[in-house]
Parts: structure tokens; sequence; C-alpha cells
């Protein structure tokens, strides 16, 4: 929890970041397959967490593993591992892929119209249209194609992508509507 | 730009009694819904077999479809079949009102989740004479990397007075793509038909039909045919993988997408 609290406030800009990506055990354990969801729902497992995440996660330990010293030793032992699994909450903070900015459907274009998103995670990408006729957001890349009403934003649900360029384009403006996602 | 089109629809129209094989051949997608968006579809096989009754079939369809809703894709369809070894010249069989409910958002759950129901109406009476059909089950879809998965697991109910069987038939289908490259890109298919569930034939006496097909899809920007809308086509070849089932069958899918 309070890793995840940190991720939240460093994505505010409230904390800084002390590194987007401290290690990356995606290859051992990804954040999307079924044990490694399961893991972020019970205990909060994260591939990648960041430097302030487990700064947090370290402070909490020190601060739980102080506590515990007070305290008689079954106490403390049922303290310490109630410290053991926070450790692990705060590693859990999703990537953070909401920084993301807004794709816009403006005058029958992208902007902007190339979107760097994080490599091997889950991401919501937002698509809003300005524009005062409806357009698709569509991607035989991504396998997605969806409509956006004029004035109305949609999300799409996207990754997680192996590194690479997905090409994007508005359907219905095919001529000036298109984009690539670089996933890094 | 009007002139292209119309003549892009005539050909649609003059394919399909071209066509060939059983018109199920087509893995339902839970990703098209297609809203704001009319659809004008030919899907078609052609069966080859040298034995008698088991090759030679053709049918074909000409459908129209649109999205309804952001999760309800709906089409009206017009199935048109020839049987040689019925003695059976191309007629139109049914008329089939198609739908295709998304259930879920897609890449939001682990699975893409949709549910298909279609009903199709006998159009022929006497000699020819089918029953009336209702067809349901789930459509599953899945991305992984650049690869898209999709399943469709249907049953089928006879009705009306013509009904031959009185139990619910289970079929199957699934599609495995590498999204390559858009005009064209590989994929494998399987379509299974286990006949009426209770009192299923043996493996053998299944129909089962699996080989390669190329997916592809063109922009008409692309193609300097106007601003927007797609020609989507799919052109596969399956092997029958039981006696029961014809040695080959060709089948083709032709559609094109007009936004409006």
């Amino acid at each position: 929890m309070a890793g995840q609290a940190a991720a939240i406030l460093h994505s505010a800009d409230l904390l800084p970041g002390w590194g987007e990506e401290l290690w990356n055990t995606s290859f051992i354990l990804a954040d999307d397959s079924l044990l490694g969801r399961s893991l972020h729902a019970l205990v909060g497992y994260s591939a990648r967490p960041s430097g302030i995440q487990l700064a947090a996660w370290l402070a909490t330990l020190v601060a739980l593993v102080l506590a515990s010293r007070a305290m008689s030793k079954p106490r403390m032992r049922t303290l310490t591992a109630a410290a053991a699994v926070i450790a692990l909450m705060a590693a859990g903070a999703p990537a953070r892929a909401d920084d993301l900015p807004t794709l816009v459907f403006h005058n029958h274009r992208f902007e902007p119209d190339h979107v760097q998103v994080p490599a091997n995670v889950k991401f919501q990408l937002h698509v809003k249209n300005t524009d005062g006729t409806a357009d698709e957001f569509e991607s035989v890349d991504l396998n997605r194609e969806k409509l956006v009403a004029p004035g109305q934003t949609i999300t799409v649900f996207l990754g997680p992508l192996a590194p690479g360029q997905y090409k994007f384009f508005g359907d219905f403006h095919q001529d000036t509507a298109q984009g690539v996602l670089v996933a890094k | 730009m009007t002139r292209y089109l119309f003549g892009l629809i005539v050909a649609l129209a003059i394919l399909a009694p071209l066509a060939a094989a059983r018109a199920d051949f087509h893995v339902v997608s839970p990703y098209e819904i297609d809203l704001g968006e009319l659809e004008i579809e030919n899907n078609s096989s052609v069966s080859v077999d040298h034995r008698f009754g088991i090759g030679g079939e053709q049918s074909y369809t000409l459908e129209l479809g649109t999205g309804l809703t952001p999760w309800w894709h709906s089409e009206i369809e017009l199935g048109f079949d020839n049987d040689p070894s019925l003695g059976q010249p191309t007629m139109l069989m049914q008329v089939v009102s198609e739908n295709m409910f998304q259930l879920t958002e897609p890449g939001e759950d682990f699975l893409d989740t949709g549910f298909y129901i279609e009903y199709g109406q006998s159009t022929t009476r006497g000699v020819y004479a089918t029953s009336d059909e209702v067809t349901f089950g789930p459509v599953f879809g899945k991305d992984i990397g650049r690869t898209t998965e999709m399943l469709n697991l249907f049953f089928t109910r006879q009705l009306g007075p013509d009904q031959t069987t009185q139990g619910l038939d289970f079929t199957y289908a699934f599609q495995g793509r590498w999204n390559l490259w858009a005009p064209m890109s590989p994929a494998i298919e399987v379509y299974g038909d286990t006949g009426t569930l209770g009192s299923m034939p043996g493996f053998s006496h299944q129909q089962l039909l699996t080989g390669p097909v190329g997916v592809g899809r063109l922009n008409l920007n692309d193609i300097g045919l106007g601003r927007a809308g797609q020609i989507k086509y799919e052109v596969g070849w399956l092997f029958g993988a039981t006696p029961a089932t014809p040695r080959g069958t060709l089948r083709w899918r032709l559609e094109l997408e007009i936004p409006f």
C-alpha cells in the first residue's frame, strides 16, 4: 500500500520518481500473466517497480521492524510477517502508463500523432474527438477499432506490447488521420 | 468515387453466385462492431471431393450489417446453396438475422468475450425444404503479442415442421492470426461439427476441417477509392481431417465497409 501510494503521488508529480524502472522481472513473471495478476491482487506484486516505490517499501519495513522491537516476541513474529506482506505490496503499484497523453482527433488529424507507451505492460489510451463529425480509432497492428462520436472521449485498452511501432489511423479520414504508437 | 464503390458492390453481387462450400466458414469476431459503418459482405465456400454425396456443395451469402450500439453488431443475410448430389440448383435457402453482442471491452480483461445468436428462416418448400434454425453461443478472443486468437462455440437447434433432428448440434471454430501486414496476414483456421449432443457419432463421422487462410484489408484511401472505408478479405483452403469431411474446401470472404 505504501508503494502504491508513493507511485500515485509520483504520478501527480508530488514525489520524485528516483528511477522509473529499477528492474524488470517480466520475463520471469509478467504482470499480465495469470499468476502475476493473482499475486498482484493478493500481495501487490509488480514486475517493474520504480525507485520511489522501493524507497517506500524500505521505509515501511524499517519502521515496522523498529516498532516490533518494543513488543514481545510472539507479537514481533506477527509483525515481521505483516511487514513482509506489506513489503511485497509496496512493490505492487501498476506500471506508470497513466501519464500517457490523450489522443485528440482535431481537424481530422491525431494530436499528437506519435505516442510513446511502455512495453510489456497493459495500459489505457484515451481518445477524444473535438471534430464536428464522428471518426473511428482503428489499428490493424493493435487489433482495435472503435467509433468516437463528436465531443466523446473513449478508452482503448491495450498491451502488453512488445517493443516496436504500431500504426493507427482514423478510419473515416484515412488521408489525414494517421499516427504511430511506439512501445519502449 | 461513387462509381468505383458502385462497381465494388456489383462485383460482390456477381461473385456471390460463383461461390462454393458452406456459408458457415467464418469465425465470428468479438472485436468488430462496425458502429457508424455499413458492411456489405459475401461469404462463400465450395467443397471438392470425388466421392459422391460428399464434395461439390457450394454455398454463398450476401449480407448487410452495421453496429446498432457500441456493443451490438447485427446483420441480415441471404444464404444460397447448391448441392449437386441432391440435384439441387443454386437457390435461396435461408434469410438469417445475425447478432453479436460484445460482453467485454476488448483488452480490458484476460479474455475478450461476446455472445452470438442468429435465427435462420427457411425459404424453401417441398423436396428441398430445410428447417428454420437458431444458433447461439459464446465468442472468445485474445491478443497475444502480434497474434489474435478467436474461438466460437456454437449450438444449433432446428425449428419448425421440417426439422431432421430434435437436439442441439455443436460446432466450433477457431482462427489464429498473425497480424503481420494489413493487406495480407497469415492465419490458420479450424472448423468442427460434432453432430447432435447426446447422440454424437464417432470422431471419424464428424466434420473437421483445418487449413491456412490469408486475411487482409485495404483502406479505400490507399487505393484511391475514397477517404474512408475499407475492403476486407479472407481466402483459404481447408483440408478435411476426417473421412466424413470433403477432402478440400475453398472458402473466401469479401467485405466492403463504408462509413455513413
